[in-house]
Order: structure tokens, then C-alpha cells, then sequence
């Protein structure tokens, strides 16, 4: 059971998720943060779970784990625009590869856009989501799934995934593992609004493909040819040299890259 | 006319999406038509009477143009517009085999969801701004939207 007090207590952050919303049960962390009213949400609000029984993926596609082993939790950030936004999902999943490997030593990847892998199996996954009201943006949604100690994924959707414990085969601290990562993310979340320049060199490096050789699947279409994958550029968009060494890029299309 | 104005009139229509302007000011016309990247200009300083008759059949087509619009606008129901904050593609149902969010003649309170936007694998939620009726769909599900285009039309309360 993860212990609510024990995470508050070594959280060190100055205003991620100094607004809690805990609950030992919860169909979404996201869609939790999505309706919550204007005037219970602040830039910084998280939501955490201990069972998160109707976790989505993609399309609303079903990510289910076993309850009271990892972290499914949502962060709520107010921005202002819409600007770059897949870079903050980026600039998450890259708090999440310092985080683990800081605290476990486990190596991990960014799966461009939005996942976490270790030796390519699936350890975290994030779901970016936004509310605009009208025109305004109103609010950006980070859900985040991690898995800590699960110990077997069986399934279908589950067979390519991993957990840390798996990975180090020790039971780790959920509260303080949560309480350092979302430090970080508060950290990293400053780099991002400042457009920080190393943030990018350092989540482009963290990507799977990133210097090498791929095929791209645009939109669930296989693009003709090979392509060097060059990561994200300042705008977030993704950046590819196809085999005549034409810069291609990639605003906001559905963008598998899949080394070869 | 002189040379600055016309100057200006090349400049505006390199940087609009009309492709084709006539301009008249007593004798003098001017014809700008944009074919592709290159820009042919014609220039005409007709005999007193000529620019009656070549002026006509433009006016002709002009009307009908002009008729379609005003059929359109009828067509359109009457209402604010809902435009697109984002590029990306709409979505009307929050997955393939749910009910779409709203429905024309459906009543919306303001903060309901009217529809997604989904860009690089982030799903957009756009709210209503205000309560009313909706009395138009304008993009089918699927299908990509520019930054402000418009996406439903709603008669507020």
C-alpha cells in the first residue's frame, strides 16, 4: 500500500505536486485531472493512485498492471500555450531515465514519443493529454505509468513489458523513488519552459534510433526508403535525413521510428 | 496610377492566396495573375471606350461567384464558431467505438467536451466556452484540421 504520508514527507519540491489529490482507487489518473474544476487544479497538481483500474494507453487502449506495485500517477501544468508540448512528454520520460538510473543503475531509452525502455522492453509509459477551453489552453495532463515491483506482466499487451524489479531484482521504495522523480521532473520542467538548449541535446540522445538508420511510420503508413533519425528540433518536431540527405520533419503526424 | 502602387498590389497578392486581380482607375487597368511561383503582369491603356466591354464578362462571372457565396451563408446556420486551437487531426468520439461527443441539435453546457485534436500522439480535449445548441459539424471524424479552422457551429443561449 503506498503510503501517502511517508511520499509528502520526503518530497522536496517547491510546487509539483504540492496540490495532492491520493486515492487508493481510481479508474484514471488523467481523466481525474482532466475534469477537475478550475478552481481545484493548479499548475503543479498531482494525481496519484494505488490501483488505477481503467488506465489507457493510446486510443484509449487498456494499461492494466497490478494494483499496488507500481506508479500511476498524473501531473497537471499550466503553461499558457500549446507550444512544444510533445517536447514536455519528452523532457518526463527523460526525468524518468535519470531518475532509475540515479537511484537503480538500470539503463533506459526514450521510445520517441512517449515511452520508457529498458533492452526494448516497455518499463513506463506516458499519456499526454490537454484541455482547451474554446481557444485557450487551459491545462496540459502528464499521465504517467511506471512499473516498480511488478514481477510478471502476462498478456497479450504486457508480454514487452518490464519493471524495475525485474531489472534489478530488488523490491524498490515506491514513495521515495515517486518523491525524487517528480523533484526531477519540477527541475527539468524549468529547462523546458526556458527552451534550454542541453535538455534537448540530452533527450535526443536518450533516444532509441537517435544517429542511426530507420524506417519511419508516419500516420500507420511505412514511408519508402531509410532515414537518419535526427531527433527532436526546437519546435518539438521530428527531424529525419531520408537516403539523398534531405532534411525531412514531422510537426504532428503519428511518428514511429523503427531502427533497422 | 504609379509605379509604388503598383508595387504594393504585386506585394499583397505574393503574400495572399488570390491568384488572380484586376484593378480599374479610369483608362488604366492592371491584371495580376499568380501561376504557381512565377507572376504574370499585364499591363492595358485602352482606347476612352474599350474598358466597358472588357470589363463585362468579368462582372459576369463575378456574379455567379458572388450568388454561391450568399447561398452558402444561407446555408450556413446561424451561430458562433468553434475553430481549431491546434494543427492535427479531429476526432468526434473519445475512441473508434464510442458515441461521438456531441451531435448536431445536441444541447451543450459550457466546459463539456466537444471534441478531440490529436497532434504527435497528445490527445487535445476542446471544451465549449459557453452553453447552446449545436447546429453544425464542419470536419468529418478523422480528418486533419489546420490551426483556426472552424469545427462546429453553435447557437449560444
Amino acid at each position: 500500500m503506498f503510503n501517502k504520508d511517508t511520499f509528502e514527507n520526503k518530497l522536496a519540491t517547491s510546487w509539483l505536486g504540492r496540490s495532492l489529490y491520493f486515492f487508493e482507487e481510481l479508474p484514471s489518473t488523467n481523466t481525474f485531472a482532466k475534469k477537475l474544476k478550475e478552481d481545484g487544479v493548479l499548475h503543479g497538481t498531482l494525481v496519484l493512485t494505488d490501483v488505477q483500474s481503467r488506465g489507457r494507453g493510446q486510443h484509449e487502449h487498456e494499461w492494466i498492471v497490478e494494483p499496488g506495485q507500481n506508479l500511476t500517477f498524473s501531473l497537471v501544468f499550466q503553461p499558457g500555450n500549446a507550444n512544444r508540448l510533445n517536447l514536455l512528454t519528452l523532457t518526463c520520460a527523460l526525468s524518468v531515465k535519470d531518475t532509475i538510473e540515479n537511484l537503480t543503475g538500470v539503463d533506459a531509452q526514450i521510445k520517441w514519443p512517449n515511452d520508457v525502455l529498458v533492452k526494448g522492453k516497455k518499463l513506463c509509459g506516458i499519456l499526454t493529454e490537454t484541455v482547451f477551453i474554446g481557444n485557450k489552453l487551459d491545462r496540459v495532463v502528464v499521465g504517467i505509468g511506471l512499473n516498480v515491483n511488478q514481477q510478471k506482466f502476462s498478456g497479450e499487451a504486457l508480454k514487452g513489458a518490464t519493471s524495475l524489479k525485474i531489472e534489478t531484482g530488488d523490491d524498490l521504495n515506491r514513495e521515495s523513488l515517486l518523491a525524487h522523480l517528480v523533484q526531477d521532473i519540477e527541475y527539468k520542467y524549468r529547462l523546458w519552459s526556458q527552451q534550454d538548449a542541453e535538455l534537448l541535446k540530452n533527450i535526443n540522445r536518450s533516444l532509441t534510433g537517435y544517429g542511426k538508420w530507420v524506417s519511419l511510420k508516419v500516420d500507420g503508413k511505412q514511408l519508402p526508403g531509410k532515414f537518419k533519425f535526427l531527433g527532436a528540433n526546437t519546435n518539438g518536431e521530428l527531424i529525419a535525413l531520408n537516403s539523398d540527405l534531405d532534411v525531412k520533419s514531422f510537426a504532428f503526424e503519428q511518428v514511429r521510428v523503427v531502427p533497422l | 496610377m504609379d509605379l509604388k502602387l503598383i508595387k504594393n498590389i504585386l506585394e499583397l497578392i505574393s503574400e495572399s492566396d488570390v491568384n488572380e486581380v484586376s484593378l480599374e482607375e479610369g483608362d488604366f487597368k492592371i491584371k495580376v495573375k499568380k501561376q504557381g511561383e512565377v507572376q504574370q503582369v499585364s499591363y492595358s491603356q485602352p482606347a476612352p471606350q474599350a474598358p466597358v466591354q472588357p470589363a463585362a464578362p468579368q462582372a459576369q462571372q463575378a456574379a455567379p461567384a458572388a450568388e454561391a457565396s450568399d447561398a452558402q451563408k444561407a446555408d450556413q446556420p446561424e451561430g458562433d464558431t468553434v475553430k481549431s486551437p491546434i494543427v492535427g487531426t479531429f476526432y468526434t468520439s473519445p475512441s473508434p467505438d464510442s458515441d461521438p461527443f456531441v451531435k448536431v441539435g445536441d444541447h451543450i453546457s459550457k466546459g463539456e467536451t466537444l471534441c478531440i485534436v490529436e497532434a504527435m500522439k497528445i490527445m487535445n480535449e476542446i471544451e465549449a466556452e459557453f452553453s447552446g445548441t449545436v447546429q453544425k459539424v464542419l470536419v468529418d471524424d478523422g480528418q486533419p484540421v489546420e490551426f483556426d479552422q472552424p469545427l462546429f457551429i453553435i447557437k449560444k443561449d
